[in-house]
């Protein structure tokens, strides 16, 4: 039987799966809106991900992204892998010559530096979420407009307007000054994208040299007028690769094949017919010292299945030995 | 033993300059005649009380030391230990806040005078002196001044140990205290002195870890970052394992002096770190909004550039949730694997 890879990305936003085969080449990629239920998100995706493959053996597990804990918890992943690292690997895969990785996705946005195919240097955005994903679907709404459509309307702007761009809420009250004075739609829009992609490049990719072939990848990569206003930037062609919006889950899966090409080890995967067992769960805050950490334990039907959140690894180490 | 009625209750806040000097302290006021009062660890609500009482741009580690001073108030001290951190070296120098702290304290606390313990201190690099003692009923100035040599001597040790054993502050200071008397023995948890419940694990990768002792060894405002390096399979090497004459010659390729006390040891022992073949990578712990790191830790990540060696920039503020750092953490120990041995998984 064939061996597959299983990589999932849960992000802030978005939850995405994707399955590779034993060359790494993606036969299924999904991608779904959170809604506040990753873990819904998870089983109900992962049905759809075991209907659309043929029989198989699944000979790996990844999973990344901020709620990579929960997931490979759930799924019996044999790596958790963060986003930057997973995130490098598929843009290698896919592109072997690249040095320069901009990925922005729902509440964060880093830049990954490569050469000869290593990460070199890499930035994440530290105390503020302006400029990702999240400001641009605020924004959308409040303009009512789809986000689809958010960056084809961007290109069609005839003048230039300037918006701030540090600060979400600055750059909230410059669209409303800026609407006032009666630009159109089509310009603030484009002027945000620029303000989004100044920001970007000032905060995160300050001190990095940015050399091509540049890829772009993450949600916000499928906006039209983030592209083109990064183009403008930094004056080259950016690449956005297929799989563009599920590259962290392609790492994920590409991470756990190499594991597995080293180890040879069985996967831990839990099979598609029991991720419908219910998962719960519960917080509590720990009171044995003064750090008084919020536990996190996921238990599947009174087994405690998962624990993490510990600062001092208490629960966690007692339940991964 | 005999008794000493009705001795002075002195509380030292355990953070900000006694994060260094700690032991010193400790030594110079118990042999003083005094009972030492500590300050318990910080928790959210250390750092909640003493931020309602600063500015809001005050750094963090301020208004964890605000409320550190709250907590020896509520414990019912009759002095605080605030030394009066002055420079009388006209190429060191003390953050802003450092050097004003008593005045922090008394304005923002409306305290009087009488309830502060303020000697007046200068500090070569790490090793303290009391320039000037303040008037006490407790002990006579000869007295001090005698007890004063001592604590040095004391800190010394500690700090030699550190160099020997290559071994953090607090693990030293711990271990010297151990080694001393029960009656001095300092309280440090395992967690402060840096090394967590798993024993001596399989370290692969070394990096040269620099921060401020305040935020380095206080667990909640580096949200137990030794203990993730730890769980990484990192070895991590700090400042005070460094000779000091390491320091100052690797300080010596700068074109200009860098003359904050603190920052300028950070800065040396990063660059020793940046020629030293052992060392994997750096991490530089700051605080939001630190003035003398954001030039210290600039040139040390100018200069990893030249030296091709990586350099991680940890920001920290007042968010709770430690799981960005973790992602970091780790994807730096992914990029030194994959430098030294393509093993990264």
């Amino acid at each position: 039987m064939a061996k597959l890879f299983v990589g999932v990305d849960v992000g802030s936003v978005s939850t995405n799966m994707v399955v590779i085969d034993e060359e790494g080449n993606p036969l299924a990629a999904h991608y779904y809106r959170n809604d506040g239920q990753p873990l819904q998100v998870i089983q109900e995706g992962m049905a759809v991900l075991a209907e659309s493959i043929k029989p198989a053996t699944i000979a790996g597990v990844g999973t990344t992204g901020s709620g990579r804990l929960l997931a490979g918890a759930v799924l019996g992943a044999d790596l958790v892998k963060n986003e930057i690292t997973a995130h490098a690997a598929a843009a290698v895969h896919f592109h072997p010559a690249v040095q320069t990785i901009l990925e922005i996705g729902g509440q964060d946005s880093k830049v990954i530096v490569i050469r000869n195919g290593v990460v070199t240097d890499f930035a994440m955005n530290t105390v503020c979420a302006a400029g990702t994903g999240s400001f641009l679907d605020h924004q959308a709404e409040r303009l009512k407009i789809p986000i689809e459509e958010f960056g084809e309307l961007a290109l069609t702007a005839e003048n230039k307007v300037r918006i701030a761009g540090r600060c979400t809420v600055f750059a909230e009250s410059d669209m409303i000054a800026k609407q006032q004075f009666g630009f159109s739609k089509a310009e603030i829009i484009n002027g945000l994208c620029e303000a989004l992609v100044r920001n970007y490049l000032n905060n995160l990719a300050r001190d990095k040299q940015l050399l091509e072939p540049i890829v772009f990848q993450g949600g916000v990569a499928a906006n039209k007028g983030i592209r083109a206003a990064f183009e403008r930037e930094l004056k080259t062609t950016i690449i956005i690769p297929q799989y563009y919006h599920v590259m962290g889950a392609v790492g994920a899966a590409l991470l756990a094949r190499k594991q597995w090409i080293r180890t040879g080890k069985d996967s831990q995967f839990r099979g598609f017919a029991d991720l419908n067992i219910k998962f719960i769960p519960k917080t509590f805050e720990c009171n044995f010292c003064s750090n008084r950490c919020e536990i996190i334990r996921v238990e599947q039907e009174q087994k405690v299945i998962a624990v993490w959140g510990d600062k001092c690894g208490r629960y966690s180490e007692s339940i991964s030995a | 033993m005999k008794q000493i009625p009705n001795r002075l209750k002195v509380g030292v806040p355990k953070t900000l300059f006694a994060s260094y000097n700690l032991s010193y302290w400790q030594r110079f006021l118990t042999l003083s005649g005094m009972e030492v009062v500590f300050s318990g660890e910080s928790t959210k609500e250390t750092a909640d009380r003493g931020g309602r009482l600063l500015p809001h741009e005050f750094c963090i580690p301020i208004k964890i030391f605000m409320g550190h001073i709250l907590d020896l108030l509520d414990k019912g001290v009759d002095q605080i230990l605030l030394p009066r951190m002055t420079d009388r070296n006209k190429t060191n120098f003390f953050c802003p806040k450092l050097i004003g702290l008593p005045e922090i304290v008394k304005f923002s606390l409306n305290l009087e005078e009488k309830r502060f313990f303020s000697p007046e201190v200068i500090c070569n690099g790490l090793n303290p002196k009391v320039v000037r003692f303040p008037v006490t009923a407790a002990a006579s100035l000869q007295q001090m001044k005698r007890v004063e040599k001592q604590a040095l001597k004391y800190w010394e040790e500690t700090l030699d140990n550190c160099r020997k054993q290559q071994i953090t502050l607090p693990e030293a200071a711990l271990k010297t205290s151990l080694e001393t008397s029960r009656e001095t023995a300092l309280k440090i948890s395992p967690e402060t002195a840096g090394r967590g419940k798993l024993k001596q694990p399989e370290h692969h990768l070394c990096v040269g870890l620099l921060g401020y002792a305040y935020s380095l060894y206080d667990p909640f405002i580096n949200k137990g970052i030794q203990r993730k390096l730890d769980k990484l399979k990192i070895r991590v090497y700090t400042w005070e394992m460094l000779e000091p004459e390491t320091i100052e010659t690797s300080l010596r390729g700068l074109k200009r002096p860098i003359f904050w006390n603190f920052g300028r040891m950070l800065l040396g022992a990063g660059l020793h770190f940046l020629k030293d073949p052992a060392i994997d990578g750096i991490i530089y712990v700051t605080t939001f909004g630190c003035g003398p790191d954001s030039v210290a830790a600039e040139i040390l990540n100018l200069e990893a550039e030249k030296h091709q060696k990586p350099f991680l920039l940890i920001n920290l503020d007042e968010h709770t949730e430690d799981g960005h750092l973790f992602t970091r953490l780790e994807a730096f120990a992914d990029m030194l694997s994959t430098f030294k041995e393509d093993n990264a998984v």
